[in-house]
């Protein structure tokens, strides 16, 4: 589900890809047409990313989606 | 703090503020009071440029800060949704309320409910008006809890 959600259903390593590849917050916000608030919620992760904008933050880590992304039952 | 929680929380103030100016016009120790319509129309009109002036005070207060009107993005538009929709929710309540109020009151009679009679126009206008400032908020409430959480 897309929105606000309870910490750790949906977990990401946003902020670890991210680092790793030396870009800040506001950098990876306007690649991936977001906000940096945003951004700051995914990586908090209190808040879940729709579809479109998980793919397009994998695509801007440039990492497999499973590796920047997973879901526990 | 993101543009759009600082609009709510403008709004949220402006809200409240028009609120009180509605209540200081149509009451007297918090018992609604018998107007003219004269005295409610002007009332009304007077609230809803309160209202309007206010936000177009807030909006033009984040372009002086030189931020311009940021877009949108998917999450402030998640969060918008679902305070409208709580929004909606509360004055669907609220009216509820209001309506089963009016019932029981006019069922039962020596009851021990607090009177409103909404067949007086003041009281209904006030009444109705309320449950509008009430809706909006609950809604910015909401929408700053959303950012905040």
């Amino acid at each position: 589900m897309t929105g606000p959600t309870k910490r750790g259903r949906v977990s990401n390593r946003v902020r670890a890809l991210r680092e790793a590849a030396a870009m800040t917050q506001a950098e990876l916000a306007e690649q991936v047409n977001a906000s940096r608030q945003t951004i700051i919620a995914i990586e908090g992760e209190k808040y879940a990313p729709s579809l479109e904008l998980a793919f397009r933050l994998v695509r801007s880590l440039g990492a497999p989606f499973e590796e920047v992304f997973s879901y526990a039952d | 703090m993101p543009q759009y929680e600082r609009f709510a929380w403008g709004s949220l103030l402006a809200s409240v503020l028009s609120w009180l100016f509605l209540t200081m016009r149509m009451t007297e120790d918090w018992m609604v009071v018998d107007v003219l319509p004269g005295h409610m129309i002007r009332t009304y009109g007077a609230v809803v440029i309160l209202m309007i002036v206010a936000h177009a005070v807030l909006g033009g207060l984040l372009h002086v800060r030189g931020e311009g009107r940021a877009e949108k993005d998917e999450r402030d538009l998640a969060i918008a949704a679902r305070a409208e929709r709580i929004e909606g929710l509360v004055v669907v309540l609220a009216v509820n309320v209001l309506i089963i109020h009016a019932l029981a009151q006019a069922a039962f009679a020596g009851h021990a409910l607090p009177s409103i009679d909404l067949g007086v126009l003041p009281v209904l206008f006030y009444a109705l008006l309320s449950v509008l400032f009430l809706g909006h908020t609950i809604g910015q409430l909401v929408t700053i809890w959303q950012y905040r959480a």
